[in-house]
């Protein structure tokens, strides 16, 4: 036993967090047992706040402070459009554009067949109960542009189109400010497919 | 096809997209299938990046063409070029439901680093096959499994019964065992085996089942679209396979779980 053993649980604590290993762990430890009390108590607070405070949205599945996150309560949004996406921080993305101002829907994650997630474990259900709802009139497709992104928005669309409601993908091409030699064919195809007027 | 050995630390080979794992931030373990190399895991520094040189060339199904530096534990990947990209598969849910599966199998049967150039090929003609079927994709997973455990050591024996040896076609009822590694006889079946009971891992099978699967270890790639069977052997043929599978795997592989819930 090297550290007292408070020091040493700190550690073991801070090694369970994603990217840090038992080094940056001992280095955090130490640097937490120079602080001010208050600053590790404001710490410690800010951590409790988010795990008692925050939960997720009853209807969109965002996280948020209450029942309802701001985005579904906005009364400024267009409830004809559903934007449907993986994970709370894709809207954030997307919101930073300022170019979406419908409602979003957040699955939880996506179709990923060798990990053992289907269908069944995302919300799923419930994007199909909100689409009961005569207003919403199309759904924008914004999961990730990789295998299991494409996997769920396929599933999706084939469910949502019976139910006649307009189901639209987000598109794929080149990165602003790339170079188009260095684009592999992929995205290329995409791109030429979905090309449009100008 | 030039040495694949380039200069101390780096070296070319031409691999197929098995699986990806996150990794940190913005990077992803890799995990091809290689001719030069048998299973290789490299690294793809912030291939999760839109802006990311890899694009989309490192999906799952891809066949590409790649620059590898030699690391300690893990190899990096500095380049990547399509060879195919195999589209077909990855546009199709139907086909992506029966294609993971067979890239789970091949990541759970391969061991790292051990070269086999057969696997590798089996591998390549029937993802070809699988981009272009268009009926009895269910089957080709089936032969799949059959020929890739096959090739693994684990070739199922259809012709006698693996108890007592009988030839087998003159039988209507036949049982499979995963563990003996094929088809019993009724008389083995029923009476032999296990003190006359009927042991756990024995599955009955109808005759029509029992020489599907003999026709499916058989079938070339252009056979698969032309087999016509009822739903019943079809059903059979798919359970035992599974569970076949899932004896010599000694695990049971996730991937086959959302096969019903995804396809068409």
């Amino acid at each position: 036993m090297y550290y007292a053993a408070p020091v040493a649980i700190l550690i073991d604590e801070l090694t369970k967090l994603p990217g840090i290993g038992p080094k940056s762990a001992q280095r955090l430890a130490f640097y937490l047992l120079k602080i001010s009390p208050e600053n590790a108590k404001d710490l410690a607070d800010a951590i409790m706040n988010v795990k008692d405070k925050i939960g997720f949205c009853n209807v969109c599945f965002n996280i948020t402070e209450g029942d309802m996150c701001e985005l579904c309560c906005d009364f400024d949004r267009d409830d004809s459009l559903i934007c449907v996406v993986e994970e709370p921080r894709d809207i954030i993305a997307i919101e930073k554009t300022s170019s979406f101002k419908g409602r979003y829907h957040v699955l939880g994650g996506a179709i990923s067949p060798i990990d053992g997630i289907g269908p069944d474990d995302l919300k799923i259900r419930e994007l199909l109960d909100r689409l009961k709802d005569e207003k919403v009139k199309e759904i924008v497709i914004a999961t990730n542009p990789n295998i299991e992104g494409e996997a769920t928005a396929m599933y999706l669309a084939k469910l949502v189109k019976p139910l006649g409601v307009k189901v639209t993908r987000i598109a794929s091409g080149l990165p602003v400010g790339g170079d188009l030699e260095y684009a592999d064919e992929v995205t290329l195809g995409k791109a030429l497919e979905g090309r449009r007027e100008m | 096809m030039p040495s694949h050995e380039v200069k101390g630390s780096l070296y070319k080979t031409r691999g197929i997209v098995l699986k990806s794992i996150k990794l940190g931030e913005a990077d992803k373990i890799i995990i091809f299938f290689t001719n030069f190399h048998g299973k290789v895991s490299a690294v793809a520094k912030g291939l999760r990046r839109t802006k990311s040189k890899f694009g989309g060339r490192l999906e799952p199904f891809t066949y590409v063409d790649l620059l590898l530096y030699k690391g300690r534990n893990l190899d990096t990947i500095t380049q990547a070029e399509i060879i195919t990209s195999f589209s077909e598969i990855r546009e199709d849910l139907n086909k992506i439901a029966y294609g993971l599966p067979m890239l789970d199998l091949m990541n759970k049967v391969s061991i790292e680093r051990e070269k086999d150039k057969r696997v590798f090929e089996f591998l390549l003609s029937s993802l070809k096959t699988l981009s272009k079927i268009t009926i009895n994709t269910d089957l080709l997973l089936v032969a799949f499994d059959l020929k890739l455990l096959s090739l693994s050591g684990f070739l199922p024996i259809l012709n006698r019964c693996v108890v007592c040896s009988k030839t087998m076609n003159h039988f209507k009822e036949t049982f499979f065992s995963c563990e003996k590694g094929g088809l019993i006889c009724k008389e083995c079946g029923y009476f032999g085996y296990r003190g006359g009971e009927v042991g756990p891992d024995i599955v009955f099978i109808s005759s029509q089942a029992a020489s599907l699967l003999s026709t499916l270890l058989r079938a070339s790639a252009g056979d698969l679209d032309k087999i016509e069977v009822s739903e019943k052997p079809r059903k059979e043929v798919l359970t035992v396979v599974r569970k076949y599978v899932d004896f010599h795997i000694q695990a049971q592989l996730k991937s086959r779980e959302c096969i019903n819930k995804l396809k068409g």
